[in-house]
């Protein structure tokens, strides 16, 4: 979330550098993927267990994960 | 970006997934009139309210992906073109995007609405005509995909 933020910001270019040196995007990719197919096949679960012990931030991340990773990759388009 | 041209294709699946979603919730929803003040509702349907949230933006953010896709087929992989266009058929998928417009929708007090920006603003009388900035990059993605020599061959 920290890369996100500072690629969004466009005021360290440290971030994409780093993530277009080190192949990064392909283990960004990767866990977008992942997380789509947790959403898709657990989505019930998870809902049902945030529901019962409803703590913000994590309920948030879990649902705001995706859409970062791929913002993140938007940016770096 | 260009590390990823081996995982493009799966990039390419998601994207598919992705839109395919949004057309049918757009003719489903089509009559419904979004509440712009929207206060969620406790429990379940919170969670439900905030995830159908995240998912449109989600969805429209794979728009502008798959624009820089299209930008860049000439450097992707031979089979790209193929897939993109007679496997998935994505310039009828754009054209229905289009047809559509699920960037725009009616609030509750019959006003049109545009969401730009990651959110939903009241759209003047005046930008009634002008070309949304999603709609700019469905109409330059079509434009990639008539342009591509491989896709024209075919």
């Amino acid at each position: 979330m920290q890369a996100h933020q500072s690629a969004k910001g466009g005021h360290d270019e440290f971030v994409v550098d780093n993530v277009n040196r080190e192949s990064k995007s392909i283990i960004l990719l990767h866990n977008l993927l992942l997380i789509e197919h947790v959403k898709h096949n657990l989505f019930n679960d998870l809902i049902n267990a945030l529901v019962e012990s409803p703590t913000s931030i994590r309920g948030n991340t879990f649902i705001s994960n995706e859409s970062v990773i791929l913002n993140f990759l938007e940016i770096l388009c | 970006m260009d590390e990823l041209s081996e995982s493009i294709s799966e990039l390419v699946d998601y994207i598919h997934r992705k839109l395919i979603n949004l057309i049918n919730k757009t003719m489903k929803n089509k009559e419904i009139k979004y509440e712009m003040l929207k206060v969620y509702k406790e429990g379940k349907e919170e969670w439900l309210d905030r995830y159908e949230d995240t998912e449109f933006s989600i969805e429209l953010m794979c728009i502008n992906i798959f624009r820089y896709i299209t930008d860049n087929l000439k450097k992707s992989a031979m089979g790209l073109s193929y897939k993109i266009i007679e496997e998935y058929d994505f310039i009828e998928i754009l054209c229905t995007l289009i047809d559509l417009k699920p960037y725009f929708r009616i609030n509750t007090k019959d006003q049109k609405i545009v969401y730009t920006n990651n959110k939903w603003e009241i759209l003047p009388k005046s930008e009634f005509n002008r070309v949304n900035k999603t709609e700019a990059q469905l109409w330059l993605s079509i434009l990639n995909l008539f342009a591509n020599e491989d896709i024209r061959k075919n």
